[in-house]
């Protein structure tokens, strides 16, 4: 593949890559290291050019001085003149001023010394010496020579300072000569030296020489002995440097060389001085820093290092392992079961795998660069008509089944899907996968098949078929028809047997694990919960499925819901459990027998009353349980039944000992599986008998008491007015009814300290006795007994507690055995008792008994009730004869005086409307004539006729008002008064009495005034007497005030009014005010002139309101005024209307 | 309008007061002592009103109303009782018997005529 090979391509380019940048980088390394070294040599160099540069001058300094100092000594000396001996001192001194001078001496003009350091070396003659030659030769100058120093010194060479002296002639007068040595080199050197080594941060070893132009070493500082190395290249002109290779050592060195240059007036030797230093020492710092870089660089690099040769070993894996997936990849194509078939993106094909071949007959030889159409030819399964392959351009395409028609003929069914091969991008072509799919087709055909064969087994079946796991949990259900049993497939959350009740679950586990173990098909009764809540019976036979290596897969139940079977054998159990306890329970014997009368079942009792044990009566037959003489009436029981179906009898049973026991036995036909038997039920009736006869007995006794019970309750005697003979008839008959000897009727006595005897009756003799008296102190006990006011039944009276009181006293002399006493209650008390008493052996009182004497002692109790009753109904009706005799008389006494009253009234009203009418007939000629003459109707008046008139007239009326009132008063007081209700505004009555008022206001200057509250305030009352009596209190209040004012107010209270006439007048003293509603009484005696009237007024006033249910008061203060109020009811109670009727007396 | 009123009256002053204040009026007035005087004016003359009096001798007032009243012809004519009798009671029952007004005395000489003159019936124009 393209982008395999270009992938392979990079793989291995890569590794080049890395190589060559590793040269490259060790190639930069080495050329920058190499760099750095040639710098740091070039600096090193130039440095020790410097050094050397600078012991020059240094040396060039040493020889300046010298040739100075000469200079001076010269100028010393001729200024001295020629002294020898202050010379020579001079000379010593100097000499041991300046240790360098090894001889200093001084010459004279021949040359001969004539002063020196040196003793020996005076006078010894130096004309012809070079330097002296050389001396007088030059003018000033200094004759500089290197001579051989003699035997000391370093490197045994000296230097020799020459000048001559002239003299103002110019001529040679002498010289004067120094001799040093060569400076002392380490002082000269020591700065240098620790100034090179500083600038040079290096700690290295400087060497250095003088040399001689020629080549040899004037000076090693090496202190060696020094050699003379001609090999020593002489320092050039100039200072500089270069590498050089140690002779000596053959070690390459850096070389400074600088000359001495001398100064002006000395040209040098042309010395140089050369300082060396090893390149290794120069090099060293270098070679220390690279080594440290070195360190940092390794512990970068490396790493990097590492990792890059790591990441190169993974780029080589991958590419192995690339190249190892090609050919696994072509490998697993040619293997695997589906045809594999890929193509270009020209759809030409490049690869078909083995499956492809087969499947489409093609060999992949041929078929490589074949137009995919034509290998891989597919066809619809319905319509056999050509199909495109499918061709994705993105994402897989999968196409349904069809048909794959191969190169020689063969159809096989495959799926085939088709998915493109991305590179870079895009598209390198396609991939078509076909699946032979023909036996599955087929397969799965025949499974549906089977399938609906299942199906149909199961859908029709009656019971339900279903698969579980291994754990149980359901996972398929067959669809039944006829079943209604619900198994669910339950999710996968819940537990396998959560549709099983949990108390079954246990046991269906169980089940499993059998099945698991053995293997063998189990069948299991469970309870499952519906989905409609019921909890149905399940019986399923499980069994086990293995898979073809024999491995357990499933497991198929078949179910079948068996809650009716269940519950059918539940009840045929509870039945059985039912009969079997009903047996057992039955109060007498069962036997069942067929009909050759062997014992088919029997119960327990059957065995207690028969003796024998179970095991025989299994082997007995039925005549063996009954006596002789009665087999024969047994055996036609036995007939009756087996023929009509049932039959009873009362016969006796025979026990085994011997014994009979009477028995009741009713037998019944029955068949069971088709067989006859006879089931036969019997009831031991030997008590029963003994009960009949003591029930006919008690039965005949009760009879006997009812029958006098009912006599005695219907007798007449006994609610007849004679109690006595009530009583003596009640003690006959219970005497007899009960059979005893005495019957007596006592009564409580003294506060119930006694009782006493109303009748005794003595069967025997038939007599009647009483009278007797029995005290309680006698016999306490009695009397305790009787108090607890029940019947006492004394079996054996003479020991009994209760009365053994009069055991010694009365029981034993009459011969008294047993007594029964029952209380005899009046009205709920208890006023006595009946007494029986039983002579003869004791007896005992039956319960009916008991109740018979307490039905006696009630009916006693009723008797006397009746005859009380009696007596009362006697003593009312003589009451009620002699009320009705009084009654009458006052009755007519009543009448008399009704009579008299209303003959009194008759005459009272008939008075009243006589004096009514016979005083009014005259007012009216009065009035009507004053009137009449003062209305001048019967001609005209003069004045004085006009005021008479009416003088006369005001009179008649006030007569009238009199008249009128006094007729009130009387009507009053006898109690006739009317009073003619209607309903109506009190307003109007105000109003009335205003207008009324007003002309004797006004004529007065007084203000007249009302205030009504309620206007729409409706009273129920005699209107033209309230008009009255409001008429009579305002006019009053007129009257009395002089100035002022009067106001009648009117105001609701409670139902009714009240009405309030207040004056402005002179008052009324208080002891007057308390008189004011009486008759007869005047306000003012004194006054009486002034205020008229008779005093009538408000007395009447007072009755007026009275009788309307009002009431009426006054206040006032003397001087100021007066208060005069009366209320009003909304309505009289009462029956008043408007007939004229007698009003109540006092209202 | 001038009306024929008869006046029953027993007592003379009575009469002469009732009969001045009338006359004056315009009024024509016909005397009746007593009871039975007044049915034989009332039979015979046409008259436009009857004033009656109640406490009479023989005949009282009462009676003769309800006589009156039986007397074909006569049903319409208006009486009125002029009486001292002032209870309650006497109104109700002269209202029940037939009268049409009820006018207590002493009589106000200042409304007489008004009150009787609304009672009026003018049974001839």
């Amino acid at each position: 593949m393209k982008s395999e090979s270009s992938q392979r391509t990079r793989y291995r380019r890569l590794p080049l890559l890395v190589v060559a940048l590793i040269i490259v980088a060790l190639v930069t390394g080495y050329a920058t290291v190499n760099t750095v070294k040639q710098r740091l040599i070039a600096s090193t160099g130039e440095l020790l050019a410097l050094a050397a540069s600078d012991i020059a001058d240094k040396l060039d300094m040493f020889f300046f001085e010298r040739i100075n100092d000469l200079k001076t000594l010269r100028s010393t000396v001729l200024l001295s003149g020629q002294d020898a001996e202050g010379l020579n001192r001079h000379l010593t001194t100097l000499q041991s001023n300046y240790n360098v001078y090894e001889w200093i001496a001084v010459t004279d003009s021949s040359g001969r010394i004539v002063a020196s350091t040196d003793q020996s070396d005076l006078l010894s003659d130096q004309r012809e010496t070079a330097w002296f030659r050389a001396a007088s030769q030059s003018t000033s100058r200094v004759y500089v020579q290197e001579v051989a120093a003699p035997g000391n010194g370093l490197g045994g060479r000296a230097i020799l300072f020459a000048t001559a002296m002239r003299d103002e002639s110019d001529k040679v007068t002498g010289a004067v000569v120094t001799r040093t040595g060569l400076p002392t080199t380490d002082l000269l050197f020591e700065n240098t030296s620790k100034a090179f080594q500083s600038l040079s941060a290096t700690h290295s070893r400087l060497v250095w020489r003088i040399v001689a132009r020629d080549g040899r070493v004037l000076h090693d500082s090496r202190a060696t002995s020094s050699k003379d190395s001609f090999g020593d290249r002489p320092p050039g002109d100039r200072a500089g440097w270069s590498e050089e290779k140690d002779i000596a050592r053959r070690t390459p060195i850096i070389r400074g060389d600088a000359p001495i240059r001398g100064r002006a007036d000395f040209a040098g030797f042309g010395w140089g001085v050369i300082v060396e230093i090893d390149r290794a020492d120069a090099l060293a710092a270098m070679h220390r820093v690279l080594w440290q870089v070195l360190f940092v660089g390794s512990a970068i690099v490396l790493p990097l290092l590492g990792l890059l040769i790591w990441s190169v070993r993974q780029l080589r894996r991958d590419w192995v392992r690339l190249g190892a997936s090609e050919s696994h990849l072509a490998t697993t194509l040619h293997s695997i079961a589906e045809g594999v078939i890929l193509t270009d993106t020209n759809g030409r094909i490049t690869l078909l795998n083995d499956a492809a071949e087969v499947l489409t007959g093609w060999r992949e030889a041929d078929a490589k660069g074949k137009a995919v159409r034509d290998v891989v030819r597919l066809m619809d399964r319905e319509t056999r008509k050509p199909l495109e392959l499918p061709m994705a351009k993105d994402g897989v395409r999968e196409s349904a089944a069809a048909l794959l028609l191969s190169r020689d003929g063969t159809e096989r069914i495959v799926n085939q899907s088709a998915s493109p091969i991305p590179e870079n991008g895009g598209v390198a072509g396609m991939a078509l996968i076909c699946r032979d799919v023909t036996e599955r087709e087929l397969a799965d055909a025949a499974f549906r098949a089977s399938q609906k064969t299942f199906r149909l087994i199961t859908e029709n079946m009656s019971d339900v078929v279903t698969l579980h796991d291994l754990e149980g949990r359901a996972v398929f259900q067959s669809h039944n028809r006829y079943s209604q049993l619900v198994l669910p497939a339950v999710s996968p959350e819940d537990g396998p047997l959560n549709y099983i009740i949990e108390e079954d679950q246990s046991t269906v586990r169980d089940s499993l694990n059998r099945l698991l173990t053995t293997g063998e098909p189990q069948r299991t009764e469970y309870r499952v919960r519906q989905p409609d809540q019921r909890v149905v019976f399940v019986e399923s036979i499980n069994t086990l499925v293995r898979r073809p290596d024999g491995e357990p897969e499933k497991i198929v139940a078949v179910s079948r819901d068996v809650t009716s079977r269940r519950e059918t054998e539940r009840r045929l159990i509870a039945e059985k459990e039912f009969s079997d306890t009903l047996l057992a329970s039955l109060p007498g014997i069962f036997f069942m027998c067929n009909e050759q009368r062997r014992l088919l079942r029997w119960n327990r009792n059957f065995e207690i009353v028969t003796g024998y044990a179970s095991e025989e009566l299994a082997e007995l037959d039925l005549p063996v349980f009954f006596p002789l003489q009665e087999q024969d009436h047994v055996e036609e029981c036995l007939h009756l039944c087996l023929r009509s179906g049932k039959a009873d009898i009362e016969t006796t049973v025979w026990h085994r000992n011997g014994r009979l026991t009477a028995h009741y036995i009713s037998a019944l036909r029955c068949d069971i599986n088709r067989e006859l038997a006879m089931l036969c039920i019997g009831i031991d009736v030997s008590g029963r008998k003994a009960a009949e006869e003591a029930l006919v007995t008690t039965s005949h006794r009760l009879e006997m008491q009812n029958l006098a019970l009912g006599e005695q309750a219907r007798n007449p005697a006994l609610r007849g007015e004679d109690l006595g003979f009530a009583f003596r008839t009640i003690t006959e008959v219970a005497s007899r009814t009960l059979g005893v000897s005495r019957t007596s009727i006592w009564f409580y006595q003294r506060d119930d300290a006694a009782i006493h005897c109303e009748d005794l009756f003595d069967g025997p003799s038939g007599q009647h006795t009483s009278g007797a008296i029995l005290r309680e102190m006698d016999c306490p006990n009695y009397f305790n007994a009787l108090a607890e006011g029940r019947v006492i039944p004394a079996h054996y009276a003479r020991s009994d507690p209760r009365t053994k009181d009069f055991t010694e006293s009365y029981l034993k002399p009459l011969g008294i055995t047993s007594m029964l006493d029952a209380p005899i209650r009046l009205e709920g008390r208890m006023i006595g008792i009946i007494c029986h008493e039983h002579t003869g052996s004791p007896r005992e009182w039956a319960l009916d008994e008991q109740n018979f004497a307490g039905s006696m002692a009630d009916i006693v109790a009723l008797s006397l009730e009746v005859w009380q009753r009696r007596q009362a109904e006697r003593a009312l009706r003589e009451a009620r004869d002699q009320l009705e005799v009084k009654v009458t008389e006052r009755t007519r006494e009543l009448s008399e005086a009704n009579d008299q009253l209303k003959e009194l009234d008759r005459l009272k009203s008939e008075f009243l409307a006589m004096m009514s009418h016979e005083l009014r007939t005259p007012m009216n000629s009065i009035i009507g004539f004053t009137g009449i003459m003062r209305q001048e109707l019967a001609g005209p008046l003069n004045e004085e006729q006009k005021k008479q008139l009416g003088m006369v007239h005001f009179s008649a009326r006030h007569l009238l008002a009199l008249i009128n009132d006094l007729l009130d008063l009387s009507r009053i007081e006898s109690g006739k008064m009317d009073v003619s209700l209607e309903d109506f505004h009190i307003a109007d009555v105000v109003k009335d009495v205003i207008e009324s008022l007003r002309p004797a206001a006004t004529q007065k200057g007084l203000a007249l005034e009302s205030e009504i509250a309620d206007p729409d305030k409706q009273i129920q009352s005699d209107r033209k007497r309230i008009y009255q009596i409001l008429l009579n209190l305002a006019n009053n209040a007129v009257k009395f005030t002089s100035a002022g004012k009067v106001k009648i107010l009117v105001q609701n209270e409670g139902d009714g009014v009240l009405v309030e006439v207040i004056d402005s007048g002179i008052g009324i003293r208080p002891e007057q005010l308390a008189n004011l509603f009486q008759a007869f009484r005047q306000v003012d005696g004194s006054a009486r002139r002034v205020y008229e009237g008779t005093g009538l007024g408000l007395y009447l006033c007072k009755k007026l309101v009275t009788m309307l249910g009002g009431s009426i008061g006054a206040e006032s203060e003397f001087g100021v005024g007066s208060r005069f109020h009366f209320t009003l009811p909304g309505c009289i109670s009462g029956p008043h209307h408007h007939e004229r009727q007698d009003s109540p007396r006092g209202r | 309008m001038s009306a024929k009123i008869l006046l029953v009256e027993d007592n003379e002053q009575n009469r002469y007061l009732a009969t001045f204040l009338l006359e004056k009026a315009g009024h024509t007035v016909i005397h009746a002592h007593n009871g039975t005087q007044a049915l034989e004016i009332a039979e015979n003359e046409r008259l436009d009103l009857v004033l009656m009096d109640i406490q009479m001798p023989e005949m009282d007032g009462y009676e003769a109303a309800r006589r009156l009243r039986r007397m074909s012809g006569l049903e319409n004519l208006p009486v009125v009782a002029v009486t001292s009798y002032a209870m309650v009671g006497d109104r109700e029952k002269a209202m029940k018997l037939g009268f049409v007004g009820y006018i207590e005395k002493p009589i106000s000489t200042e409304t007489f005529v008004a009150e009787i003159g609304q009672y009026i019936s003018h049974t001839h124009p």
